[in-house]
Formats: structure tokens, C-alpha cells, sequence
């Protein structure tokens, strides 16, 4: 017998058992804004032909691009976008934190190098090596995912970064091996496999189907289209049966080993299949660099990777390029002070326009700036500075705000230290007074900006990258284009 | 013969007897409710059979053959389903994709042929596309329409039930092990759940393994019944003589209990 709350069963074509109105009804209730439609509109085209769009765009770019240095850094969005991919299967998909990720790379370049080089007059056409040493880091994968079969979380993630670190370790001091078969037998004539810190050098060039690539523009085109397969291949597995099956390993292993995922094997798999990709693009990397060092496979490197699979979104592919791009062009941009200038008040500018709101916080905040500055003048003119203004355009304009002192070292020092104490400081005060403290906390960052950091472009960067980076996470965990997850409910 | 056979099985968690000798089986085509108070054994027995554990000793058959010590997805692989009673969805993947994932056991497609889409992985993916909307419209329209596309967190609590049921199903079981399902279901839904089950027999032809606590549950489903309290058996049989046995009401409302 059946519930009298529940409608009359349908027609008989429909097998079910129950109507849920509030299913029936979800088309009325949605609303549309104009953004929604927008959005609506670019997810329901499909992923390949975006995918193909994003690529040919970044194919033509090759033609208009102004010099080889932007070439350069475009290539360099390209090749951490591949990587971001490969990161995103391992990590985003199936949820095993792999930290020796960029010794697959460094294994690719490495293989590559001693293939095809003046190292050992191994001259390899490119043809052969690269699918070789792909298959080779897939290899290497499978037997470094060996200890996921035990091991999972925080536990994997020390096992492989103690690989990374091992795999550094041995390039940087692989120019002297020496085997010894019998433990009393004298060691055997030193051998030099990996050239130690020297690296390896004169790598051949790339020669694909009778072209030989020589120009930073040629391995821009071959890296582009190697992301774009490699993108749409993996986004064609995301929703077939093993990417489905690797997805469910990140949500819930157990369930997905009882229910018929074969979880430790597949494993294993996207650890290969992680490392493969890592390969590829070690390959192209050693081939543009035309050496490598071991160096180039360290930490630093390794987190450059994860920032960009998490900024773009951990477990969305295609946003690996948005990841990657502010990875690789941000701190491009902010190399000289006046993009530097300008990205830092841009920012300003744009985080008040959107987010302070209402207005009145706005007026309370720009009020409390000029006092501020009044007050900063006025006390510096106490001490017979000068504070007449350096500079024209957009430095010269704030150069009028905010006085650039003869002894700005000192001076901006302590701005500095005072910025950073009132943005500590900021953190702990109450929604209300945020915007009056803001408005001085940013004008002694200006301070501090105009006397001390605009002058030191190098240590400024790190600081910028940073700051942005704690900003994007902070407003969009998820990332830029990753979609909200829920751990437990 | 029967299709699930459990002889002589003792587990214990250090010095802890969760299960101490026990006999059961289950016919094929039979509905079987275990029941027995919090702590007695119950979902230990599944985790069990599913092969999440070892047993110390005895042994535990199903079709004829021993699955101890198997991998839990080769024990699926030869047909036996569950459900978990604290759920366990792949909340983040969508409705549609939480059924497509366990269908993995039953295809073959492998890594190549899904990421270049070859002609024989499109075909099998199109019948496990078919397949999971087939399993899903087994509830009615809840599960059905743009529901296939939402992450499965963004289900209710009954709904989440009924996605496990579907997941379990998607794997093409013979034996179906169900933990709680009326667990936190109110009397309407209980009371679909109930005939629901019914249905998966009917229509399926399957065997049913149930853990429940909702009595009337029990009674509308089962065929038998087996009570457990401490991982021993102390009653089997049908609803109302198990319901009535005196060392069933012991175990449930304490000594004393069945005679006053």
C-alpha cells in the first residue's frame, strides 16, 4: 500500500514510485542573474571546444608577442600548466599528496639530457627519447607510489618528499659514483652520470617530423599543444570509468575499495600516470634549457608547482592555466618598481571599490588616510624635512600623498615594521573601527611602499607574491575556478 | 545450498570478543534482518563479510567458495553489495557519478581507451549512463532531472540513504547487505524503505542481509531473523518467535525483563 501524502503514481511509461515536487519545480524556482547566464552559457559548451579556444588563442599569441623575453614567460605559463595537470591528477583527483613531484620532472629532464647530449654521444632523435623517458618516469611512478599501498595522508606526502629530496641529492652528487661489487674490492674508477652541481650541458634541441626547434617561439607552440592534448585527454578520462574510479579514491577510499574500486592498484596508476606527464614536460624543459642542474628540481620549485594547481583550483584541469599564469607572470610584472607601483595601488583601488561596503565605510576609511597623512606631514615638517614631491606620473602623484625622505632607508624600515604590527593589529579589531585603522595601516604602507619597497625589487617581489597569493586563498579557497568541496556533513 | 555461509567465525579487537563463534547463513532469494542492540556485533559482521576484516578464526562462504582474506573489491567483484550505516557517498563527485564509479567492477575499459575514447569505451560508457539513471528512477523523481548533476552533499539526509542504496546496487550483487536503513528516516519514508526492499527482491532477485533497529521495519521485511548480542547468537528464526524469545527481551531491556 502506499502513503496517502503521496501524489497518484504517474502513467505507465514512467516506472517510478514517487513524484518529489520540489524536483519537478527546480526550473521556476531558479533565478538568473545576467553573470549566472553568462556563466551558464561558457559551462554548457563543451570542455573540448574551450579547451581548443584557450589553446589556439595561446597559438596566435606566438605570432603577435612583442619580444623572445614575453615569449619566454609565456612558455613558461605553458609548461606549468602541463605540469599543473599532471599535479591535478595525483593530488586533485585521487587525493594522494605526492611532494616528489618535481623529482618526476627532474627525472624527465635528466633522462632527456643523458639520451640526448654531448654527455654520453647519445644523440637520440626526439621521437624516440621522449616517448622513451615517459615511459621511463612512469616507471619510476608506479615503484615510488609502491609505499601508497601502506601508507596515506601525511605519511605518503614525508615518503615522497624524502624521494625529492633523495633525487636532488644524487644529481648534485652523481659525477662521482663508485660501485664496488665486493665490499673489500678497491671501488671502482669514479663515474660521472649526472655531472654533479656542473649538471648536464649541451643538450640536444628538439627535431619533431623533420623540423629542428631552435627558437624559444618553436618550443612555445610544441608545449602549447602538448598541454592541450595532454588537458583534453585527461579531461575525456575525468568521466570515464578509471577517472571516475580515481576521483572516488580522494572522497572516500574504503567505500570505494568495498563498492569495487580496486583503490591500492589505482593507486599506483595515477602515480604513473602523474609522474608520465612530469616526464613530458621535463623532456621540453631540458630541451629549451639545453642543461639541467639539480638545482632546478628543489623545493622551491615544487611549491611553485602546488601554488599553481591550487590557485587555479585543486582537481579542475583547465584552470591549472590560470594557476600557472599567475605563478609564472606575476612575478614577471612585478620585476620593475613602476608595474610594481602600479599593480600595488591598482589593487588598492580595486579592493576598495568592490569591497568596502556601504559607502559611509568608504568615506570613514579615505577620512581617516588624509588625516593620517596630515598628521605624518605635519609631524615631519616639525622636523624640517623636505617634502616636496620626486618624480611625475603615476609616482609623481603619490609622490604628492606620501613624502619620499632623503634618509629612506632608515625611515622606511620602520614603516615597515609598523605596517606589519598594524596588520597584525587590524586582524583583532571589531567590524567597525576596521575602516578608520585601515586607512591608517594603508597609509603607512604607503610609507613604507614609497621610501623602502619600491626601491628593492627583488625582495619586494617575494613579498608582493606572497601577499597576492595569501589574498586570492584568502577570498577563494578553493581556488579561482575550483569548485567548493565539503570534507564531512 | 545456501548462497552465504558463516561457520565457527570469532573475531576480537585485542581483548575485546566482538564475535565468538558464530554460525549463520543465508538462503539465495531470502531476506535475513539482523538485529540486537548497540554494540553486539552487528556492523562488525558486515565489515566482515565485505572484507574490511579478518576473521581469527572460521570461516565465512559465499557461493561455495571462501572469501577470507580477499580484497574487499574482488569479494564485490563476485557479488556481495553494502550499504554503510553512517553513509559514506562520495559527496563531492555528483548523483549520476556516485553510482557510475562503483559500476567499475562490472567494465573493463582501461586508462587508454576512456582518456582517447574508443569506440568500445563510449559504448560501455552510454550502457553505464543508461544503467544509472535505470538504478536512480528505482526512487521515484527524488533522484531523477537536474539531480543527476548535483554534487551529492547537497542531498537530504533520506535522499543520501537512497543514493547508497542505488551505489551498492550499480555493482550488480547478488547478496545485498544493507546497514540501518530506516536509521533517521521518518515513518513515511521508513515505511518506503520498507517496500522498497521488497522490491529489490522482486524485481532484482536479490539476496538481503539487513541491519535494522526500526522493529516494524524487521517485521514487514524479513524472512528470518537472527538476533545477536555481545557477537553471540542467542535467537533465530522467524519475526514473532525471535520478537518473543525471552533471551532476545533480555538483551534488549535487561534481566528480569521477560518474566515480570
Amino acid at each position: 500500500m502506499t502513503d496517502d501524502t503521496r501524489p497518484p503514481e504517474p502513467a505507465s511509461t514512467d516506472r517510478s514510485i514517487g513524484k518529489d515536487q520540489w524536483v519537478e519545480a527546480a526550473a521556476d524556482r531558479r533565478v538568473e542573474t545576467r553573470v549566472d547566464s553568462v556563466r551558464r552559457r561558457i559551462s554548457s559548451t563543451p570542455v573540448q571546444w574551450r579547451i581548443l579556444v584557450v589553446g589556439a588563442v595561446a597559438l596566435l599569441f606566438a605570432l603577435v608577442s612583442p619580444s623572445d623575453y614575453i615569449t619566454r614567460i609565456a612558455f613558461t605559463v605553458a609548461l606549468y600548466t602541463l605540469l599543473a595537470t599532471g599535479l591535478n591528477v595525483v593530488v586533485g583527483w585521487s587525493g594522494l599528496l605526492d611532494l616528489g613531484y618535481a623529482a618526476f620532472f627532474g627525472f624527465g629532464a635528466y633522462a632527456y639530457a643523458l639520451l640526448s647530449s654531448d654527455k654520453f654521444h647519445l644523440h637520440w632523435p626526439t621521437l624516440v627519447s621522449v616517448p622513451v623517458v615517459v615511459a621511463g618516469t612512469a616507471i619510476l611512478g608506479l615503484v615510488l607510489g609502491l609505499p601508497s599501498r601502506r601508507l596515506s595522508g601525511d605519511y605518503l606526502a614525508i615518503v615522497t618528499l624524502f624521494f625529492g629530496q633523495i633525487f636532488v641529492s644524487i644529481a648534485n652528487n652523481g659525477d662521482r659514483l663508485q660501485i664496488s661489487l665486493n665490499g673489500n674490492d678497491v671501488p671502482s674508477k669514479p663515474f660521472n652520470l649526472t655531472g654533479g652541481p656542473n649538471g648536464v650541458t649541451g643538450i640536444d634541441p628538439m627535431s619533431l617530423f623533420g623540423y629542428r626547434v631552435h627558437t624559444i617561439t618553436g618550443y612555445y607552440l610544441v608545449t602549447v599543444v602538448t598541454a592541450a592534448v595532454v588537458i583534453l585527454l585527461f579531461y575525456r578520462l575525468r568521466n570515464a570509468r578509471s577517472g571516475l574510479a580515481l576521483r572516488s579514491m580522494r572522497e572516500d577510499p574504503l567505500a570505494a575499495e568495498i563498492l569495487s574500486v580496486p583503490v591500492r592498484r589505482l593507486r599506483l596508476v595515477a602515480f604513473a600516470l602523474g609522474a608520465a606527464v612530469a616526464g613530458l614536460a621535463g623532456t621540453i624543459f631540458a630541451a629549451v634549457q639545453q642543461s639541467v642542474f639539480g638545482s632546478n628540481f628543489d623545493v622551491p620549485f615544487l611549491v611553485l608547482l602546488y601554488a599553481s594547481a591550487i590557485l587555479g583550483g585543486l582537481g579542475n584541469l583547465g584552470a591549472g592555466f590560470v594557476g600557472a599564469f599567475i605563478v609564472a607572470v606575476l612575478p614577471e610584472m612585478l620585476r620593475t618598481p613602476s608595474t610594481g607601483r602600479l599593480l600595488v595601488y591598482g589593487a588598492l583601488v580595486a579592493f576598495l571599490a568592490l569591497r568596502m561596503r556601504p559607502l559611509g565605510r568608504l568615506g570613514q576609511f579615505v577620512a581617516s588616510l588624509i588625516v593620517t597623512g596630515a598628521l605624518v606631514r605635519a609631524i615631519l615638517a616639525g622636523f624640517g624635512t623636505d617634502l616636496r614631491p620626486r618624480g611625475s606620473g603615476l609616482s609623481g602623484f603619490t609622490g604628492a600623498l606620501v613624502p619620499h625622505l632623503e634618509r629612506s632607508v632608515t625611515f622606511g624600515n620602520v614603516a615597515f615594521l609598523a605596517l606589519i604590527a598594524g596588520g597584525l593589529a587590524l586582524t583583532l579589531l571589531s567590524h567597525e573601527w576596521r575602516p578608520f585603522a585601515g586607512g591608517v595601516v594603508t597609509y603607512v604602507g604607503m610609507l613604507a611602499w614609497e621610501n623602502r619597497l619600491a626601491d628593492q625589487g627583488s625582495i619586494t617581489r617575494q613579498l608582493l607574491i606572497g601577499a597576492s597569493l595569501v589574498a586570492i586563498m584568502a577570498s577563494r579557497p578553493q581556488g579561482i575556478f575550483g569548485t567548493k568541496r565539503v570534507e564531512v556533513l | 545450498m545456501a548462497l552465504l555461509e558463516i561457520s565457527e567465525v570469532s573475531l576480537s579487537f585485542g581483548g575485546l570478543q566482538v564475535l565468538n563463534s558464530l554460525d549463520m547463513s543465508v538462503a539465495e532469494g531470502e531476506i535475513l534482518s539482523v538485529i540486537g542492540p548497540n554494540g553486539a556485533g552487528k556492523t562488525t559482521l558486515f565489515n566482515l563479510i565485505t572484507g574490511v576484516y579478518k576473521p581469527d578464526s572460521g570461516d565465512v562462504r559465499f557461493d561455495g567458495h571462501s572469501i577470507i582474506g580477499l580484497d574487499p573489491h574482488r569479494i564485490n567483484n563476485m557479488g556481495i553489495a553494502r550499504t554503510f550505516q553512517n553513509l559514506r557517498l562520495f559527496l563531492n563527485m555528483t548523483v549520476k557519478e556516485n553510482v557510475l564509479v562503483t559500476m567499475y567492477g562490472r567494465n573493463r575499459a582501461g586508462i587508454a581507451a576512456g582518456a582517447l575514447g574508443l569506440p568500445r569505451a563510449r559504448r560501455e560508457e552510454r550502457a553505464m549512463h543508461q544503467r544509472a539513471e535505470e538504478l536512480l528512477s528505482f526512487f521515484g523523481t527524488r533522484l531523477q532531472g537536474y539531480r543527476f548533476d548535483q554534487p551529492a552533499y547537497s542531498l537530504s539526509y533520506a535522499n543520501r540513504r537512497r543514493l547508497e542504496i542505488a551505489r551498492a546496487l550499480a555493482t550488480s550483487p547478488r547478496l545485498l547487505l544493507v546497514d540501518e536503513p530506516a536509521a533517521g528516516m521518518n515513518p513515511t519514508e521508513t515505511h518506503e524503505i520498507t517496500e522498497l526492499i521488497g522490491r529489490l527482491r522482486t524485481e532484482l532477485g536479490l539476496t538481503i542481509l539487513i541491519i535494522e533497529h526500526d522493529m516494524h521495519v524487521v517485521e514487514g521485511v524479513s524472512d528470518r531473523v537472527v538476533a545477536l548480542d555481545y557477537g553471540v547468537k542467542i535467537a533465530e528464526g522467524s519475526f514473532s518467535s525471535v520478537a518473543t524469545d525471552p533471551a532476545v527481551i533480555e538483551a534488549y531491556l535487561g534481566k528480569g525483563a521477560a518474566t515480570k
